[in-house]
């Protein structure tokens, strides 16, 4: 048997909290299991006899030790909260209610902190007795001014004990039984409590008034005293100093609880908070006591009109927005409370005070918002103030005083417009829904009345700045007019549209014409963009509403394309790229409640732009227009392919691939004439010919992907003829189709991109398995022209590899034309876009392989500026996507050629042979740029080698130098977007594998590393390469590659290999300042030539640079680029180097920059200025 | 200087959108219309280095930079532009929108339209304001202010006039002399509490 005394001693000698529960577990337990005649309860409370007042035997006068009673007390309540609730008998309840409920009376030091949580320990045990509650409410009311004096949490305590008790069910029936209305305990609770400040009692405090408001009926007077009592901390603040985790929020909520707790309150706090409006959050306190007070007729009827008095000018002549936010909130939530004749009277009184000042400018807004708030509340109210509403708002845009007067009584307008939208779809009574109706007729007219003019301002030519701001405010409502809904009477169960189909169609065309008016217009400001945006999303609206409307714009806009093409202006080519994107928004960004309308919308537009550019390239109208018209085709297929993922179709089901076309252009016959089918003479439906059911998100998606691939079908074709079979050969090659004949190159190279980028968008929608059945690899070979071109079996790889042997390069690859020739944009959008396992089936019949090594020679030989960079594209995607670097026989080819061009490249004594070798070495690299990213790709070790040895030549080895950065270059077929391979991580394998050993030798001190020639080629490569890599990545070597920076420049002076250096310079100064620091002066010396005035000429470098290693001609755009980073460097020299590191060269630098204020170009005289500022102020 | 007394209480402000600005190529339109255009549009990425090695091909949009990045000379825009969003000192609105300082009001020679001017030529500028009341004690800060701005972001070659344009002040030959006396506008600048009021007007000058 233990033994309480020791325990209770342990405890009031132990400080560590886990043992302290451990004891009192212990006594627990005890009191448990001990034999009940040992009356273990009596013998516990005995334990801490020795620390209990009158029993300080020895030296009486001595102080009590308050701290060690105050722990044994503890002793007690902490054991009572591990002791069963069923544990102790009636009779020891009784004992411990009548101990500790001594410890509150005479005890005031150590005692209350315990005795309060023991008490409320004991509440909850089942033998406790209900009307026990009421005497220790009283024990507690006896503290009286003591119970001020007790620390926080103390009071804290004793507040959560009153709360418990006040709140169980059994002691508040005792409690209300024994003082009835007078509720006597609470009158003195309220003497008790008066004067408490801190912030964790209140919560709890007013949480007990909120109880007793809410649950017990007090009397009058006693609701007036707790009234009294809470109101008086209102409006409430937290103490500056306050420690508790309370925010001043908990504080106001829980106050404002107080005040919303009964509707009897209402009479003392509506006058009292409308008082207070312009102090706290008394509009807040309105909200939640107009929600919550249950009887409105006795509680918020009688105070509506003096409430409506006073907040009305809140609104009126408040400037504080948060706080007119939270007044018409109080407004709404009033008319949400009221019914019949008083909802009547007060939006009477609402519509009376506010009408008048619709006249006023100074005032339109607040009184639209006031109005709006109160109607916006329900359908009942606002079917009483809409019509005199909308009456005075008809009068005064009639009379208006200025275009602002307009703009606000529109805004108006537009928002009861937007109101009746959501209104129409609540809940409502069939006696609201035919009050509702009754006023319809106000809407109807709304256009001819209102709207008609304003919006007729914009499409107007002459349209001033102030036209188009009504204009753009107008056509806002006209939008949301269409959209307007009948509400469904008795058993109709869809809703019409509220206009007439007349109305909206003339609504639809006068928005259109706009958007006609404004594409036209070249000279742009922020306020036609505006209208335009404005038109742009309201026709939006308006046709998701009313689908009629979407026909007539589309064939307005094919008349717009036929008169183009006899005025074959830049500006037509425009208008229809902008027509044709607004119509593709409009009709296809967003898919209807009938998927098969919004099927029918982008088919009737694809359909109508691929015709039409198919009869542009007949008639031979600019390639301007054709790319206008294959931009619309790809923006439409955009925004639906968008609006078709939203409904969240399953990806990826393979199609039925050798009949796709078949199938596609049989379930939609008008794809037939662009699938260059014979066309049956019959007008074009755009629906499906199979009988319309409603079709799923994943059978439209599909069809979509198909739709579009016959576009693109189509285009390619067109876009490609064949010539016969190559010499020596029966292989057949395409080449441009005679539509490209060359009057506008750039037009139609641009136009062969944008088809090849649609396809790319078709190609890269598609999922692996729907690719794979498409063959999409085919179409990469045959441009789709499967009749013409015959694609190759699969072999195996031996096959393959004698195939690969055989090729030479006097008889070059038979599919070259493909990668190597001007149809290589087409083939290229198709590459890009496919799927790792479907390019591998491109290495399966061995053409990769050919493609691989045919791309590198054809770049020295045949191609131009224009055919090579793509070329070199389709190397790297072939590299990066097919393992390249297990092919032992390709991998062993391409050093072979790499290294016999590098030699050539060196011995070749004539500069265009030379050149010629490097656009091969080139080549290989792109290679090796596809194939490092790959994960196993830097097993290609002896290529790695050769890059890594290219810029030790001493003839050839800045050339090869500046082309590393193509290895490393981010390119966005290089990205997971374009289904690239790139292993996470391959930049710092890159860095240490390339990158360092280069830095190695560019920062060697030894002679015998190379010659100083040799080391500024190094520097060229690593800093072309390091260019493009994060800090992160070469943080740790972040001091030399700032050496290596400040060489090159130093040596080579402004240029382009300068301004990869001063990137990184830039780049060291945002990441690492630090490390920079001592180096101020270098930075300084290097940075002054690149923006001076002072010609190149003056600039002398190194001798033992050899002539023609630098450009002689820097092209303009690199020189402004190096003044641009040079200033942008010293610039930010003072604001992160330490004065002193600075202060040396304040004269030399403030007379260059000042110099430089007057640099010819207009960018870099801006940065000079902010950098002669910046050293301005050092002091 | 007495803050309590406004030389001009209410004065004419125009909103900023309406002041005069570079006429380069604005913004295109981002309007709901215009989602991919930024894709649609994007130059090809072989396009650019160092796919491409050549710099003879032009894609679309290279005209674009290439025209940021060509010589242009200082002209009345840009000194405009330079001197417009002083503060006033009474009012918490830029010069430009209370148009004490207009466009048509600068002048340069040589004319900027003679190509960028060597930096061994004199340029003169000269800034004519309009006070907004003819009594404005204030023009000669006005004036102090456009003298100082000017001479911090101009190059050594340029000269700077600051005069109120004629009959727009009462006593305007007095203020143009003020202006136009070195040894007063350096005496003028020693002048701590008249600094500090300068520093508050060319605080809204900084560029970004």
């Amino acid at each position: 048997m233990a033994d309480f005394r020791q325990l209770a001693l342990d405890f009031v000698l132990e400080e560590d909290e886990a043992k302290l529960t451990d004891l009192a577990q212990r006594a627990a337990k005890e009191l448990e299991t001990a034999p009940a005649n040992s009356n273990p309860v009596a013998r516990w409370v005995e334990a801490v006899q020795p620390w209990m007042p009158g029993n300080e035997t020895e030296d009486s006068q001595e102080t009590p030790d308050w701290t060690s009673r105050a722990k044994a007390l503890e002793f007690l309540s902490h054991t009572l909260d591990f002791v069963k609730p069923d544990l102790l008998k009636l009779s020891q309840v009784k004992l411990l209610i009548a101990f500790f409920g001594a410890m509150l009376d005479i005890d005031h030091k150590a005692g209350i902190l315990a005795s309060a949580t023991a008490l409320s320990r004991i509440i909850a045990m089942k033998a406790f007795q209900s009307q026990s509650g009421y005497d220790i409410i009283g024990k507690v009311c006896g503290m009286k001014e003591d119970f001020q004096r007790q620390t926080a949490k103390t009071r804290l305590a004793v507040y959560e004990l009153l709360r418990t008790l006040i709140v169980t069910p059994e002691i508040a029936s005792n409690l209300q039984q024994r003082d009835g209305p007078s509720s006597t305990f609470m009158t003195n609770l309220l003497e008790l409590c008066r004067n408490e400040r801190d912030p964790d009692c209140l919560i709890v405090w007013f949480d007990i008034l909120r109880i007793f408001l809410q649950q017990y009926e007090p009397s009058q007077e006693v609701l007036e005293a707790v009234f009294a009592a809470f109101k008086a901390y209102y409006p409430i603040t937290l103490p500056r100093l306050s420690q508790s985790g309370i925010t001043p929020e908990d504080l106001k909520s829980q106050l404002r609880k107080c005040f919303s707790s009964t509707y009897r309150l209402a009479s003392l706090s509506l006058p009292f908070l409308i008082g207070k409006l312009d102090q706290g959050d008394g509009v807040t306190v309105n909200v939640k006591c107009l929600e919550e007070y249950t009887n409105p007729e006795e509680s918020i009827i009688p105070y509506v009109s003096r409430t409506w008095g006073s907040l009305k000018y809140e609104v009126r002549n408040g400037e504080i927005e948060d706080a007119i936010w939270a007044t018409l909130e109080v407004l709404k939530t009033l008319a949400t409370r009221l019914k019949g004749d008083d909802l009547r009277n007060y939006t009477l009184d609402v519509t009376r005070d506010c009408v008048n000042d619709l006249s006023n400018p100074m005032y339109t807004t607040p009184a639209g918002r006031l109005i709006v708030s109160v109607l916006s509340a329900n359908p009942s109210a606002f079917v009483l103030m809409v019509a005199p509403t909308i009456t005075h708002l008809k009068d005064n845009l009639r009379h208006r005083k200025s275009v602002t007067h307009s703009q606000d009584l529109l805004k108006i307008l537009n928002v009861i417009l937007e109101t009746r939208l959501l209104l129409s779809q609540t809940q409502m009574t069939d006696e609201q829904k035919s009050d509702f109706v009754a006023i319809d007729g106000i809407f109807k007219n709304l256009y001819h009345e209102v709207y008609k003019g304003p919006v007729a301002l914009g499409s107007n030519e002459n349209a001033n700045f102030d036209d188009m701001k009504i204009a753009a405010e107008a056509v806002q409502g006209a939008g949301a007019l269409v959209s307007q809904g009948t509400v469904p009477l008795g058993l109709e169960k869809d809703s019409g549209l509220l206009l007439p189909e007349a109305t909206s169609s003339e609504i639809c065309q006068a928005l259109f014409a706009i958007a006609l008016n404004g594409f036209g217009n070249h000279s742009s400001n922020s306020n036609s963009d505006d209208l335009l945006n404005e038109t742009a999303k309201a026709l939006h609206r308006a046709i998701q509403a009313y689908a009629p409307g979407f026909r007539p714009l589309v064939d307005q806009f094919v008349s717009v394309v036929q008169s183009s093409r006899e005025n074959q202006s830049d500006e037509a080519a425009e208008k229809i790229q902008k027509i044709g994107s607004l119509l593709a928004y409009v009709g296809c960004s967003e898919l209807p409640k009938s998927l098969i309308a919004g099927r029918h919308n982008f088919l009737a537009l694809v359909h109508i732009m691929t015709t039409e550019l198919i009869a542009a390239i007949d008639a031979k109208a600019s390639p301007k227009i054709w790319c206008a018209l294959i931009i619309g085709i790809q923006t439409t297929s955009r925004y639906f392919n968008d609006a078709c993922l939203k409904h969240e179709p399953e990806a990826d089901q393979a199609f039925d691939g050798s009949m796709w076309l078949y199938r596609v252009t049989y379930k939609y016959p008008e794809l037939r004439i662009i699938a260059g089918e014979e066309d049956d003479g019959s007008a074009p439906s755009y629906s499906s010919a199979t009988p319309p059911k409603e079709v799923t998100a994943t059978e439209l998606r599909n069809d979509f992907l198909l739709i579009a691939l016959v576009v693109v079908r189509s285009l390619y074709r067109r876009a490609t003829a064949v010539v016969g079979p190559i010499p020596g050969t029966k292989s057949p090659a395409l080449q441009l189709s005679s539509d490209f004949d060359g009057s506008d190159k750039t037009s139609e190279y641009q136009y062969l991109h944008l088809v090849s980028d649609f396809a790319g968008f078709v190609a890269r929608e598609m999922g692996e398995a729907q690719q794979a059945s498409l063959k999409l690899d085919h179409y990469f070979l045959n441009l789709f022209q499967e009749e013409l071109v015959p694609v190759p079996p699969s072999i195996s790889e031996e096959q393959r590899k004698t195939k690969l042997e055989k090729y030479t390069d006097e008889q070059g690859s038979s599919w070259g034309w493909l990668t190597e020739k001007t149809v290589n944009t087409l083939s290229f959008g198709l590459l890009e876009a496919m799927r790792p396992s479907v390019v591998a089936k491109l290495f399966d019949s061995g053409v990769a392989q050919e493609l691989l090594i045919s791309g590198t020679l054809s770049a020295s030989l045949t191609q131009n500026s224009v055919t090579r960079p793509i070329t070199r594209s389709i190397l790297t995607i072939l590299a990066n996507k097919y393992k390249v670097e297990s092919l032992g026989y390709l991998m062993a080819r391409l050093e072979s050629r790499l290294e016999a061009a590098l030699k050539n490249a060196q011995n070749s004594s004539d500069n265009d042979d030379a050149s010629r070798y490097l656009e091969q070495v080139s080549s290989i690299y792109a290679i090796v740029s596809g194939l490092i990213r790959r994960p196993g790709g830097t097993q290609a070790r002896a290529l790695i080698q050769r890059l890594r040895d290219a810029p030790g030549n001493e003839t050839t080895g800045h050339l090869l130098a500046r082309r590393l950065e193509m290895v490393v270059a981010p390119q966005k077929f290089l990205t997971k977007d374009s289904f690239a391979v790139v292993k996470p991580l391959w930049t710092q394998r890159i860095y240490f594998e390339l990158v360092k050993p280069m830095l190695d030798i560019a920062t060697s001190q030894d002679a015998e590393a190379g010659s100083q020639l040799v080391k500024t080629n190094y520097r060229i490569a690593v800093l072309s390469m390091v260019k493009h890599m994060p800090f992160s990545i070469w943080e740790d070597d972040c001091v030399e590659i700032l050496r290596v920076s400040m060489a090159l420049s130093q040596s080579l002076g402004p240029g382009p290999d300068t301004l990869p250096a001063l990137e990184i310079l830039k780049n060291i100064l945002a990441e690492s300042p630090e490390k920079a620091q001592e180096y101020a002066k270098s930075l300084i010396d290097i940075s002054l030539p690149c923006f001076s005035l002072k010609a190149a000429s003056q600039l002398t470098r190194p001798d033992w640079l050899p002539s023609g290693y630098v450009p002689a001609k820097m092209r303009p755009e690199v020189e402004a680029e190096c003044g641009k980073l040079a200033l942008e460097v010293v610039g930010a020299l003072p604001r992160l180097f330490e004065s002193r590191h600075v202060v040396p060269f304040v004269p030399q630098v403030r007379r260059e920059l000042s110099l430089a204020c007057g640099h010819p170009v207009r960018d870099l005289r801006r940065l000079a200025r902010m950098a002669r500022a910046a050293w301005t102020e050092i002091k | 200087m007495a803050a309590a007394a406004l030389d001009n209480a209410n004065p004419t402000i125009l909103s900023a959108s309406q002041l005069p600005t570079r006429q380069k190529r604005s913004a295109p339109r981002n309007g709901p219309d215009c989602r991919y255009s930024d894709l649609i549009f994007a130059k090809p990425s072989y396009m650019s280095r160092p796919f491409l090695q050549d710099d003879d091909i032009r894609y679309q949009d290279d005209t674009a930079t290439a025209d940021d990045l060509s010589a242009e000379p200082i002209d009345e825009q840009e000194i405009y532009d330079l001197i417009s969003s002083i503060t006033d000192p009474e009012h918490p609105v830029s010069l430009g929108q209370l148009s004490v300082i207009n466009l048509p009001d600068i002048h340069i020679t040589p004319s900027p339209a003679l190509g960028v001017p060597s930096p061994n030529t004199i340029v003169q500028v000269t800034v004519e304001l309009t006070p907004t009341v003819t009594h404005c004690s204030l023009a000669t800060v006005l004036g102090l202010g456009v003298r100082v701005r000017l001479e911090q972001v101009l190059p050594p070659n340029y000269r700077v006039e600051v005069i109120c344009k004629e009959n727009s002040h009462s006593q305007d030959d007095q203020v143009n002399k003020q202006l136009s006396d070195k040894e007063r506008v350096a005496a003028a600048l020693e002048n701590d509490s008249l600094r500090s009021v300068l520093d508050k007007m060319l605080e809204s000058c900084l560029e970004n």
